[in-house]
């Protein structure tokens, strides 16, 4: 269960994210950048709640309350970050291959977004997927006869693609002052997370598959928000 | 306007004397550009708007300026409308000469047209035209010669309709503004550009060193030790404050040797001993590439359990140490020489991480104070070092790691060419690669108008240098060198002396740093890898082999090497930021430690190390002068390292346990 299993597990955990921005960011200097500087921002944000957590000893253990505070510090630094590249956005428009282009800042939200994810996807998951390495294997709570690194994988690389159509739903809304969206980001954001509480319930039976399932639900909703906005911004002017 | 008087002057006394073009135009060429003094008309300083401007351009002698500084600043903008206004003086003399009947297509001045294309060829008429057309000074004679040539050269430009209004093209406010927003553009382009450049070979470096202290962990006899330099030995048993100032103690020895080391060898640089100094780098890198490659493979061996006989290795180290040995300091592709570097770096980063833990630390908190006052004070050494390169002309031997131009990225559009190597000024300096903007701010614009114009040629090559070595590279770019040699004749202004010596020194190093390959930013390191990599070295001496004190030139020799192959290379042009060997083993030391720890904290801190290298090259872009590259990216890596490792990791251990994904 070594390497097989490692090299299963990293390429569905980080093999999408990883194949957009070879194909998409990695050409792009500027977008380089930018994602580096937004995973920046999220590792802040989530050492902020570690800090949190590691201050708020007595509820350790309790997830639904952990989850409170860590989604909203990471929603807070979303807007931070949009905040800080709307700043920057004539600056990097100028620089930009194509300065004038209405999709700039979707490809900034783009960037940012998986910068997030990535740093989301490496920080939760690598742990586990090192100690896959090892000659043990740990069975999911709730799916007992999975290991725990696939279904962690599978969640990992879903919360990852998630992540980017988040930052990029999240800045139409700033930029268009479209609470609705920014509601859905901070909603499904939530969802997503209690979501996987279910992964290790030992009540639930088959509780990882509903997690996938809905993790996966959500992530097409979400697309399909991205999707028409992009569609939307294109139609717009011509 | 006195061009016209001139005309005619000129024309009457044509055909009187003889005078050779080309001494005019290179005898009075290196002054011309400049300034020359102006008839006190009431105008305001085209660059900074003070009255009286009393300076005017001699070459155009349409715009005036109050300083050479002023002057030399504006240049940047002001050469475009210079040439135009030039090539429309002689025009009007030709029209004179020639007569107004002859028809002529209706363009407005050749400059404009011809711009794009004919910059250099106008840049060169300038120059003569330059040397002739001095009104004011009266020397009829020496304008002469150049009238015939002036008059050829002109004939095959496109003729202004006669009786057209004799105008002066000149650049209108918004022209010029529109101007300086391209060249702000293109600095922009540039800076990101090496950002991504940079960040690939820091990265390599840093996994590798990753790579080396996973392995070496895994349980190998050969692992790095802590050297008998050290007076404190840690240990699980002692007390916080006897491990805080034991290690305080150890650190302080290694940052004394690194300062020592530092010290010396910016004294033998200053002397001019440079020979010494590169020999004593080879040694040094041989020593690194042998031993720590030595070292490095029986770690590989024993954890990996690889079937390998003593004369296999010994045959394949002699040639990687050999191979290494000649494409740093000898010939080579700019790749091989970039990988030898970055294994360099992260053979000694290795080596540091035999280090203790809180002696490991400590020394990265001194690192940035050493390197924050090595760079930024007045008497620090690597800023005696940087200039003592520039007033030398002389790059500081290897212990750079310089990245490619970027010219050959995108076809600059005609008034936007990428910046190579701008504000070259310290180009040569590697060591601790300062991150150098070259001159002050007048300078850095005085340079920035100098890359636009040279464009892709990588920084000024000079014609006329004094550095044989730099000829060769100059061969890829003779049309360009011309040109370029003649925009950067213009006075520059640097704040020191601007005499024409300086002028030429600045060339130099431009071509140096156009055709070495190095460009005018290094970011300091704050010690020269040399020397950290020496003190470390002695410090960390419980290596097998034998304690060589010319191991530690080894690492110094690291950052030399660089800069030699660079200057002998062809293909790859200069430009681009120079980062030193020492920033790439101190940030490797800082994660290779993390790594010890746990992956997270490795992840966490190779972040923040990156986020602080931007960080550092955006300073740089903005201030535009040598800084160094440690502290800020040191800062947040250990803050970083100490916050997950505190706090971050225990709250993913028991997320991951129950599987939860914030």
């Amino acid at each position: 269960m070594t390497l097989t299993t490692f090299f299963g597990c990293a390429f569905t955990a980080y093999g999408p994210s990883l194949a957009i921005f070879l194909g998409s960011i990695a050409p792009n200097a500027q977008l380089v950048i930018l994602m580096v500087s937004s995973a920046f921002f999220w590792l802040i944000s989530v050492l902020l709640a570690s800090a949190i957590w590691y201050i708020a000893s007595n509820s350790r253990d309790t997830f639904p309350v952990t989850i409170i505070y860590t989604v909203l510090l990471q929603e807070l630094f979303r807007y931070f970050l949009y905040l800080l590249i709307n700043r920057a956005e004539s600056g990097l428009n100028m620089v930009a291959s194509h300065p004038k282009s209405r999709f700039n800042r979707s490809g900034y939200a783009f960037a940012a977004g998986l910068g997030f994810g990535l740093m989301f996807g490496i920080i939760s998951y690598i742990t586990q997927l090192v100690n896959s390495l090892g000659p043990g294997v740990i069975m999911c709570e709730s799916c007992k006869t999975v290991s725990l690194y696939f279904i962690s994988a599978i969640t990992t690389s879903i919360l990852i693609l998630h992540h980017c159509a988040w930052m990029m739903i999240s800045f139409t809304g700033f930029t268009n002052r479209s609470w609705l969206r920014v509601a859905w980001v901070v909603i499904t954001h939530y969802g997503a997370s209690y979501l996987t509480i279910l992964n290790s319930s030992p009540t639930v039976n088959y509780g990882c598959a509903y997690q996938i399932m809905g993790n996966l639900v959500l992530l097409i909703a979400s697309a399909i928000i991205v999707f028409a906005d992009m569609r939307h911004l294109h139609q717009k002017l011509s | 306007m006195p061009s016209r008087a001139g005309a005619d002057s000129r024309a009457s006394a044509r055909g009187q004397l003889n005078t050779p073009v080309g001494a005019a135009a290179t005898t009075t060429g290196g002054e011309d550009n400049g300034q020359n003094d102006g008839d006190g008309e009431d105008q305001p300083c085209q660059a900074c708007g003070v009255f009286p401007a009393r300076f005017q351009c001699s070459a155009c002698q349409s715009v005036r300026y109050c300083s050479q500084e002023c002057q030399a600043s504006d240049w940047k903008i002001h050469y475009r409308e210079c040439a135009e206004i030039v090539a429309a003086q002689k025009e009007d003399q030709t029209e004179l000469q020639q007569g107004a009947g002859r028809p002529r297509s209706a363009t407005n001045g050749a400059g404009e047209t011809g711009v794009p294309g004919d910059r250099y060829s106008t840049d060169l008429e300038m120059t003569s035209r330059a040397a002739a057309s001095p009104l004011r000074t009266g020397a009829a004679g020496e304008v002469l010669g150049d009238e015939g040539e002036n008059i050829r050269a002109t004939a095959n430009r496109p003729r202004r309709r006669p009786r057209e209004p004799v105008r002066r093209p000149r650049l209108t406010p918004e022209q010029r503004a529109a101007y300086e927003e391209a060249e702000r553009i293109a600095d922009m382009k540039f800076y990101m550009l090496q950002i991504y450049k940079i960040i690939k070979p820091v990265v390599i470096c840093i996994c590798l060193s990753i790579l080396w202290v996973k392995i070496s962990m895994a349980g190998s006899d050969y692992r790095p030790t802590q050297s008998s330099y050290t007076v404190y030995r840690e240990s699980p048993n002692s007390t916080a404050s006897q491990n805080f100032l034991g290690s305080l103690a150890n650190a302080g020895i290694i940052i004394g040797q690194i300062v020592i080391v530092t010290i010396i060898i910016v004294i033998l640089f200053k002397r001019g001993h440079i020979k010494v100094l590169i020999g004593f780098f080879m040694v040094v890198v041989a020593m690194l590439l042998g031993f720590m490659g030595y070292v490095l493979i029986l770690n590989l061996i024993q954890v990996l359990r690889i079937p390998l006989d003593y004369l296999t290795m010994a045959f394949a180290l002699w040639n990687f140490s050999v191979t290494g040995l000649i494409s740093v300091f000898w010939k080579g592709p700019m790749w091989v020489q970039q990988m030898y570097l970055t294994v360099m770096s992260s053979l000694m980063a290795f080596s540091l991480t035999g280090l203790a833990e809180w002696t490991t630390w400590m020394l990265l908190a001194l690192l940035v104070v050493w390197d924050l006052i090595a760079v930024l004070c007045p008497f620090g050494p690597l800023k005696i070092l940087v200039e003592s390169s520039r007033n030398q002309n002389q790059e500081v031997p290897a212990l750079l790691y310089t990245v490619n131009a970027v010219w050959f990225m995108a076809s600059p559009p005609d008034n936007i060419l990428n910046r190579e190597t701008l504000r070259s000024k310290e180009s040569s300096d590697s060591e601790d690669v300062t991150l150098t903007n070259g001159s002050s701010s007048p300078g850095a614009n005085f340079h920035g108008g100098h890359s636009r114009a040279t464009g892709r040629d990588g920084g000024a090559s000079i014609s006329s240098s004094r550095n044989s070595g730099l000829d060769t590279s100059f061969s890829a770019h003779d049309g360009m060198s011309r040109t370029s040699s003649t925009m950067a004749l213009v006075p520059n202004r640097n704040g020191d002396s601007p005499t024409g010596d300086r002028d030429t020194i600045e060339l130099r190093e431009r071509a140096r740093s156009g055709d070495s390959g190095s460009s005018p930013r290094n970011l300091n390191h704050g010690e020269g890898s040399p020397l950290s990599g020496r003190a470390s070295r002695s410090a960390s001496g419980g290596q097998r082999q034998s304690r060589d004190p010319r191991r530690d030139s080894r690492e110094v020799d690291d950052e030399e090497e660089h800069r030699e192959t660079s200057d002998d290379d062809d293909d790859d042009d200069g430009g681009g930021l120079k980062l030193g060997l020492g920033d790439f083993v101190f940030y490797s030391v800082l994660v290779a430690r993390a790594a010890m720890f746990d992956w997270v904290t490795t992840m966490c801190c190779m972040v923040a190390v990156l986020t602080g290298m931007n960080a550092t090259i955006f300073l740089l872009a903005i201030y535009q002068k040598a800084l160094p590259a440690l502290p800020i990216s040191i800062c947040f890596g250990m803050l970083f390292y100490f916050a997950t490792r505190f706090a971050l990791v225990p709250f993913l251990a028991v997320l991951a346990q129950s599987q939860v994904f914030i």
